[in-house]
């Protein structure tokens, strides 16, 4: 008689994804179909059984009674590649397996006495090596595939004696049975619970015939289980010799360190299920789902094979950082081939490490001294506050860049007009009387104001507070930054102030590439001198129909100026609105100030040096800027 | 030259434009009135909905309020652009679709005068019940039932404005304005321009200029003025106002959460700055200083709009007469006849002195015609033998009683007819229809729509408001909140009736582990009570109809209800009844539904004809029942409250009753005049009036003010108020108090007093009473009305017990119970109910005769037993059975009567159950009439085929018994609650009360043998779980044993130390000393433990 051990991982879709993020190990885990509220849990980790969430719950009714819960959506990666693991960690015991049901595997054990010991010792043995892939399994020992399963799943090592499988059976309850897919299993449970069959000797005692039935090819299954009377051999499948691990993410990875902190514990698990074979990685094939629902594939050659996970992790993160994918990555699938162990050659015709990865290198340390959220490419966020800008990944686009925002064309008869953003923005003197500016006096800056339009009031991001007062649900800035301090990062904080000076650059070189209805922001054309100068947003400029733009003379000659003027009931005031009381800043009530976010009352100047700027009045802190000189 | 006074704000939109103004409408007419306008414009997007609060408000204030609305528009033909969402949440993955959605056009319409008002009901109801699939064929070849545009996207096509555009004034301009969108888009909207000024009309339409200190806007305003200069279209300034004051963070709250975005991302999807709000008329002036006929024009349109909504023209509809007759002498003829088959032939100087002031009263009111009309409906009520009583306060009148309106005999009860109508308030009597819930409601609904058209009659709208829940949710996710935060916030919020300071949403975050200091918690903390008041969508609702003369969309815009065939207008019954719009309410009454069903039983199976009208007033049994607090499933005094207080009130008349209906309320309870009521009742406090005068008004009720006709009638006996000023009163000190009205009438009040030589201290005294009794009181007419169903109830659950819980079972839901817990009360009334059999239930509960043992226990030798052989008992219904679908039901009901079924096979091949709904008939206990156990018939029912397409599809397998061991009685019950809901065998503590006796825990028929304050340990299931707000954080919970029910009390500190044990233990043990007063019991609990089974049970019911 044959002796079969079969190991089994309860909550095999839990502890595949704890496998997956080891993390996870430390709180409740759920499994579910997706994360909205009133999804009911398939699967839960045996922390958050003792909780006392139970599978079938939905996950608002489980979060109700743990509010730790964490709430992962089941990989179908993540179980396969677990399953892998627990294939090889089988193989690495015996030669003849056969991979079950996930989280099930089969192996023949029997003639092992003589390498591993007893079947006690035999079973101890593979729980380890299956703890060596990163989960916890139970092993049981009978004469068939399915005793030894049923054995399994009481947890633990159960070594069914021969002889003894009918007086095991008996005592077993319904619930170690695997009645099948969910929604079958459910409704057979239902049924027998129902019919009163409360243990597999109950179940044994009907006859299969009457049993098949009524509840079809399954029930006769289920009886003859439960009388022991299964008795398929074991079917070895002869596994392929792929090492391969995958992860899917619940959300789009864009950051290079957390993809470097996932592949790392990927190559972990690879890396012991090679040992475990003995078997060395010789090259990396890395694939990536990404957000746009493109793959991006590639390999890295691993000139001299190793294990050496952190050697490997640094080749497979050059490669990323040489060419990062440029979508959010939501899953990562990382494949070893995996080669005899031999003495390490380096290939001749390949260089120690490319030219394009030391740039790289250099931009990782660049980023390693400014911090990684200081490097990259500015584009315009989506606010109100001009300055407002956030930093992406340095990706120089291949082709033109996007004209204005998405579903907007062009608008017909605007001209254009170049300015040039102030970054910082640079406090100024702004001196009134009878409550217009009539004088603006800076570094390097003096001139009486000639013409002026404005103000155009922009205000926002109230929600941003700095520092709570207690008692009232108000909180105070008292100071509040100039240029509003919000999340979003202002430009003013990264740029070197001369670096804009270096961007001085004809028109020409200048595109569009976003804005509201009426305002550009404006990128270096690609390849251009200003581009090559400063690869990131110069600036805004707003301008009408109508509006001459003379940008060699750094003029605006608005409509309504001089000829050509139009009107409705005769010229219309190129400013036409009063300072508002709130210039002084005074006008604020107390609660609104109370308030962070920014109040800007926004003026276009013209200066009698020749210039006309965009200058703004920071109502909040009473001070005055220039924003931008128009070219 | 322009004075600063001369702006008039007309472009203002309020909450009504839903989550696009955050103001509510008397906000904004405040604030108006606080600038110092003389009149201003509210225009909400798509409809009239805020107009009348507005108009009221304005009234108040002293302001015009100008009626405008914002029309969306759309014609491809025409350049329009199309809604493509921009209006409605877009709530995909596309965040840049979320961020910049696609703005609809709008044009904004003013209602000068009454026809172009008219026009723009009409324009906006034809844009609401535009039908979208007309000339559609459904699947069956019948015409498709029609399709209106979703909730809040109507729009209206340039053809909608040819027709009913006239005489309105539009307003072009701003960025929403098709024209602006047309030049932003480099189009031409000269020939549009041409259209809009031919469909409006000469001086009919202007381009409006806005200056919100925005560029992009003014760049705008520079190409619509030049436009507007080469067209000799004349422009307007105004400032598109969202919000009155100037603080705009609701108005981006609700943008966010009408975009499904938050702020954080929102970005420019808000308005660039907060300058929409409404602005002196001097800064709007001083902002279009350089437009000075623009701002004049404003004035000049204001001038020319004199409409307001006090002169809608609305009348209400005539009643068709017979010739020669007049509206009032039709109703004095239908009176008096009603009167002599209430009264008999010869009516009393008393009865007709009081029908004869009350249709003089109607007949100086005009209202005749309403009186005739309201008959009608409850004629055809008889007619069509569906049960209607009229509530509220028109069971004051003689006339609604004689009439059939009501059922209470205002005269013999000495009812204050004021309280109804009275000739000084002027205004229209509030008449209430019960009608039993269900179908025949609805048939009355329809036969309204049917008499009066289409158009002619529609439903009240019911606004509904953010409710703390949804508010913490909205806000919460608008903030940013994780999904997961933000319902782990909301949750907190399931809380009771009550709630005191540690419901208090900061400390309930704070106990629940969320840091309360940080800036988006103390966010949602400030802004969630901010938008509670704020309108989310229009409901229907639940059973006020309108009706017109002529057409109703001459008067209100009307739009699709979400419930076929139904439409409603778009004012609320408070928008109605301060417009003078007459409402009845058609509601409907599970109650009446129960006692229409219950009257055919008892005359089939008893023999007996019941006649509501006229059961005995003096049934000394049913009186008993209702001092033993034997109530449950009687109407309005079957609450815990009302069980606790009827051993203490002892009721012997139907008086008692009137005032037991009307004592547990909020308003007795507040006022603390339960226990004076009862005190004087029991003899245990003396019978007292704050002045002698008092006597005849507070005699009845033993000197303490109970109801509000007391409170009438004091204010006139007192202070010598007329009957109009007295109700005049009542409502100063209503709901919606105001104290400067309430001081007039203090003053009025206290002269009054002075004058007829009342004391100051007595008149304190008076006035003390008055002022906290008015906020809550209950009319004694209303009571008197629920008194007589409830005793109709009483008298069926005492005399017809069978015919009486068959009826509930069948038309449940209604009341505080289970039909579980209905069950076994029946069983406790002597009642046989049965469980489901298939060769005897039908859908719903019925009665059949059932065999008594014999002889009967206790039953002497010899006696005649020939009577007593057969009773009646319940069949449960096969509607109790879970999962079983009414087709089924009824196809095997209708099998049955062909041929009987002989077996679970038969029963298959003839019902044709699906697998689930057999198994749980067999596992019902419904397949016993063939001799089958319950696991037999499993087993048996598991061998029918019911796949229709297999070979053995339509074999009949021969019964057998099966190898499944039997069930145990505890797996019975169980398995009774799980199939059905409920047992009709032993109640679940029954099968564990050996083990609890072990313990010492008693039972709740024990619990009345043992002494008070003893302390007592006893279990059961928790059958509701309540909070009143009246009850300062006390829990009471009651619990039922296979004796019956016993009540827990828990206090505020218990309860919060053992929330979640109490919250959701379907079996509690509780222990704690016995209290019983005046005969009631129950137990001040003060340890708890869960009883687990390991089965479900049914729900408590809570109230939350």
């Amino acid at each position: 008689m044959g002796r079969i051990a079969c190991i089994f991982v309860s909550d095999f879709p839990v502890a595949a994804q704890i496998r997956a993020n080891p993390a996870l190990d430390e709180s409740p885990l759920g499994i579910a179909q997706s994360t909205a509220p009133h999804c009911e849990l398939l699967f839960i980790s045996q922390r958050a059984r003792a909780m006392g969430v139970r599978a079938g719950m939905t996950i608002a009714q489980a979060r109700a009674i743990s509010s730790e819960l964490a709430v992962m959506v089941r990989s179908d990666a993540a179980e396969q590649s677990a399953q892998n693991a627990l294939a090889d960690a089988a193989t690495s015991v015996s030669p003849v397996v056969e991979p079950g049901a996930p989280g099930v595997v089969w192996l023949d054990i029997a003639g092992l006495g003589r390498v591993f010991g007893n079947e006690e010792e035999i079973a101890s043995e593979l729980i380890r090596r299956v703890r060596r892939v990163g989960m916890e399994a139970s092993v049981g020992v009978a004469a068939n595939k399915e005793i030894a399963h049923l054995a399994a799943r009481c947890g633990g090592r159960r070594i069914i004696a021969p002889g003894l499988e009918r007086e095991f059976l008996d005592w077993l309850p319904l619930d170690v049975l695997d009645l099948g897919t969910p929604g079958r299993a459910q409704e057979l449970e239902l049924t027998l619970e129902r019919w009163g069959i409360r243990r597999l000797g109950d179940l044994a005692r009907l006859d299969p015939a009457a049993v098949g039935s009524r509840l079809g090819r399954r029930g006769v299954e289920l009886v003859r289980i439960a009388r022991g009377d299964e008795f398929a051999p074991l079917a070895q499948r002869p596994q392929a010799e792929t090492f391969a691990e995958e992860t899917e993410l619940d959300y789009g990875v864009e950051n290079l360190e957390a993809l470097g902190f996932i592949m790392r514990a990927m190559l972990d698990r690879l890396i012991e299920r090679l040992e475990m074979r003995g078997l060395v990685a010789g090259g990396v094939v890395l694939g990536l789902a990404l957000a746009d629902h493109r793959r991006d594939a590639r390999r890295v050659v691993v000139a001299a094979p190793s294990n050496d996970v952190r050697a490997l992790l640094t080749l497979v993160m050059l490669a990323f950082e040489n060419a990062p994918p440029d979508a959010p990555i939501e899953a990562v699938r990382i494949e070893i081939e995996p080669r005899a162990p031999r003495p390490a050659q380096a290939d001749m015709f390949l260089a120690p490490m490319p030219a394009p990865q030391r740039l790289e290198a250099t931009i990782a340390r660049l980023a390693a001294l400014a911090g990684p959220d200081s490097v990259g490419m500015l584009t315009p966020a989506n606010s109100h506050r001009p300055e407002a800008v956030r930093i992406e990944r340095f990706a120089p686009a291949a082709g033109p860049l996007p004209n204005p925002l998405p579903g907007q064309g062009e608008e017909k008869n605007v001209a254009r007009l170049v300015m040039r953003a102030v970054r910082p923005a640079m406090e100024v003197e702004v001196l009134c009387g009878r409550g217009e500016p009539e004088f603006v006096r800076g570094r390097n800056l003096g001139a009486r104001v000639v013409t002026m339009a404005g103000p155009w009031r922009r205000e926002g991001e109230w929600w941003k507070r700095t520092s709570a007062a207690p008692g009232d649900g108000h909180l105070t800035s008292p100071t509040a930054p100039a240029n509003g301090g919000t999340s979003q990062r202002d430009s003013s904080l990264h740029i070197q102030p001369t670096a804009w000076n270096a961007a001085r650059c004809v028109p020409d070189d200048l595109v569009a590439l976003n804005g509201g209805a009426r305002e550009y922001r404006f990128f270096p054309r690609p390849g251009s001198d200003a581009e090559r100068a400063m690869p990131f947003p110069l600036g805004e400029i707003v301008v009408g129909e109508g509006d001459a733009v003379d940008s060699r003379a750094a003029k605006i000659r608005r409509s309504g100026q001089g000829e050509g003027a139009q009107g409705t009931e005769g010229r219309i005031d190129p400013h036409p609105h009063p300072l508002p009381s709130e210039c002084t800043g005074e006008g604020l009530a107390g609660r609104e100030r109370s308030w962070a976010g920014f109040v800007r009352d926004y003026y276009e100047f013209a200066l009698d040096d020749g210039g006309v700027y965009r200058v703004f009045h920071d109502l909040r802190a009473d001070k005055w800027f220039v924003d931008g000189v128009y070219d | 030259m322009t004075s600063t006074a001369d702006y008039i704000e007309l472009r203002a939109r309020s909450a009504f434009s839903f989550l696009e103004g955050a103001t509510t409408p008397e906000d904004l007419a405040t604030r108006a009135a606080e600038l110092g306008y003389p009149a201003i414009a509210l225009g909400d997007r798509d409809g009239l909905y805020g107009a009348p609060r507005f108009h009221m408000a304005a009234k108040s204030t002293g302001i015009r309020a100008m009626v405008g609305a914002e029309l969306t528009v759309a014609d491809d033909a025409h350049g329009f652009a199309r809604p493509q969402g921009g209006t409605s949440k877009t709530r995909g993955s596309d965040r840049a679709a979320r961020s910049a959605p696609v703005p609809t056009a709008r044009l904004y319409v003013l209602a000068p005068d009454r026809a172009s008002y008219r026009n723009l009901c009409r324009m906006i109801t034809e844009s609401k019940l535009r039908v979208l699939n007309e000339g559609a064929i459904a699947c069956d070849g019948t015409p498709a039932p029609p399709e209106y545009p979703p909730k809040g996207e109507s729009w209206i096509t340039l053809d909608d404005l040819e027709r009913y555009g006239r005489g309105l004034i539009c307003l072009a301009g701003g960025v929403m304005s098709p024209l602006a969108r047309m030049l932003v888009r480099g189009d031409d909207p000269r020939a549009l321009c041409d259209r809009l000024g031919t469909i409006f009309g000469c001086g009919n339409f202007y381009i409006d200029l806005q200056r919100h200190l925005d560029a992009g806007e003014e760049r705008l305003n520079r190409r619509l003025a030049a436009l507007a200069t080469s067209m000799q279209i004349p422009v307007a300034a105004s400032n598109d106002v969202c919000h009155a004051e100037s603080d705009r963070r609701l108005l981006d709250v609700l943008t966010c959460i009408r975009l499904g975005t938050t702020l954080e991302e929102a970005g420019r999807a808000l308005w660039v700055n907060r300058e929409r709000h409404l602005k002196p008329a001097s800064a709007m002036a001083e902002l279009f200083r350089d437009l000075p006929g623009a701002v004049a024009a404003t004035r000049a349109i204001a001038e020319r709009c004199e409409f307001t909504l006090g002169d809608m023209g609305y009348r209400f509809p005539d009643y068709p007469l017979p010739p020669g007759e007049t509206h009032d002498s039709y109703l004095r003829t239908l009176t008096y006849a009603g009167a002599r088959e209430r009264w008999g032939a010869k009516i009393d100087g008393r009865t007709r002195a009081q029908l004869e002031h009350e249709l003089q009263t109607i007949a100086k009111l005009g209202l005749a015609g309403y009186f005739l009309i309201v008959w009608d409906i409850v004629q055809f009520c008889r007619e069509n033998r569906i049960m209607v009583q009229g509530r509220g306060s028109a069971a004051n009148s003689a006339v609604c009683y004689a009439l059939g309106i009501t059922a209470v005999d205002a005269v013999r009860m000495e009812l204050l007819f004021e309280r109804f109508l009275s000739e000084e308030r002027g205004e229209w009597p509030d008449i209430d229809l019960d009608l039993p819930s269900g179908g025949q409601r609805e048939q009355a609904i329809q036969y309204v729509y049917k008499r009066y058209g289409e158009r002619g009659a529609a439903m009240t709208a019911n606004v509904i408001t953010y409710r703390t829940k949804s508010a913490v949710r909205e806000v919460g996710k608008v903030l940013g909140f994780a999904p997961e935060q933000v319902d782990r916030l909301a949750k907190l919020y399931r809380v009771y009736e009550f709630r005191d300071e540690r419901d208090d949403l900061v400390t309930l975050l704070k106990h629940n582990g969320v840091d309360v200091g940080a800036p988006q918690v103390r966010l949602l903390a400030d802004m969630v009570p901010r938008i509670l008041s704020i309108p989310r969508h229009l409901g229907q609702h639940s059973g006020g109809m309108v009706i017109a003369a002529h057409r109703l969309d001459d008067i209100v815009a009307l739009e699709p209800a979400s419930m076929p065939g139904r439409v409603v207008i778009q004012w609320d019954k408070e928008d109605c009844a301060d417009l003078g719009i007459i409402k009845i309410d058609l509601l409907g009454l599970g109650m009446l539904a129960a006692l229409e069903q219950a009257i055919p039983m008892i005359r089939a199976h008893e023999g007996v004809e019941i006649d509501l009208a006229h059961l005995p007033a003096d049934d000394t049994g049913v009186y008993e029942m209702l001092t033993r607090a034997d109530t449950a499933g009687v109407f309005q005094v079957e609450s815990r409250a009302q069980m606790a207080t009827l051993p203490r009130m002892k009721p012997r008349t139907f008086y008692d009753l009137v005032v037991e209906v009307a004592i547990i309320r909020p308003g007795p309870i507040v006022g603390k005049l339960v226990h004076p009521y009862l005190n004087r009742r029991n003899g245990r406090e003396r019978v007292s009036y704050a002045h002698p005068s008092l006597e005849p008004i507070l005699k009845r009720t033993l000197g303490v003010p109970l109801f509000q006709e007391q409170l009438l009638r004091i204010a006139m006996t007192v202070a010598g108020f007329t009957g109009g000023e007295a109700e005049e009163l009542r409502r100063a000190m209503g709901f919606k108090r105001s104290m400067e009205r309430m001081e007039k009438i203090d003053r009025r009040l206290r002269t009054g007093m002075a004058r007829n030589g009342l004391s100051a201290e007595v008149a304190d005294d008076i006035v003390r009473s008055i002022t906290s009794f008015a906020l809550y009181g209950f009319p004694e007419s209303h009571a008197a009305s629920f008194a007589l169903i409830a005793y109709a109830s009483a008298y069926l659950k005492h005399h017809h017990p069978a015919a009486f819980f068959a009826a509930l079972l069948n038309c449940y839901p209604l009341g505080f119970y289970h039909p579980s817990t209905l069950v076994k009360d029946a069983q406790r009334h002597g009642v046989v109910v049965v469980p489901v059999d298939v060769t005897r239930s039908a859908w719903e509960c019925i009665l059949e005769e059932y065999p008594l043992p014999h002889p009967l226990p206790g039953q002497g030798e010899g006696e005649d037993t020939r009577q007593l052989t057969r009773s009646l008992a319940i069949r449960m219904g096969l509607k109790y059975v879970s999962g079983l679908r009414e087709d089924v039901g009824l196809r095997a009901e209708r099998e049955r009567t062909r041929r009987q079924f002989d077996s679970i096979a038969d029963f298959a091949a003839r019902a044709t159950p699906n697998r689930r709904e057999l198994d749980a008939l067999s596992y019902a206990g419904a397949f016993a009439a063939f001799g089958h156990t319950r696991r037999d018939a499993l087993w048996n029912a598991a061998a029918v085929e019911r796949d229709p397409g297999s070979l053995l599809a339509g074999a009949q397998p021969r019964s057998q018994t099966s190898p499944l061991p039997g069930m145990t009685a505890l797996e019975e019950t169980l398995a009774d609650y799980s199939a059905t809901g409920l047992t009709v065998g032993p109640q679940l503590m029954a099968h564990l009360r050996e083990q609890l006796r072990g313990r010492g825990i008693l039972s709740a028929a024990e619990l009345n043998e043992a002494k008070h304050g003893s302390i007592v340990k006893t279990a059961g299931v928790v059958i509701v779980r309540q909070r009143p707000g009246t009850a300062k954080g006390f829990l009471f919970v009651t619990l039922e044993d296979e004796t019956g029910i016993s009540n827990l009390i828990v206090t505020p500190d218990l309860f919060h130390a053992n929330r979640a044990l109490l919250q959701r233990a379907p079996i509690l043990l509780a222990a704690g000393p016995l209290q019983k007063v005046d005969g009631v019991t129950a137990i001040r609990a003060r340890r708890f433990a869960e009883i687990k089974i390991g089965a479900e049970l049914p729900q408590s019911h809570d109230f939350h």
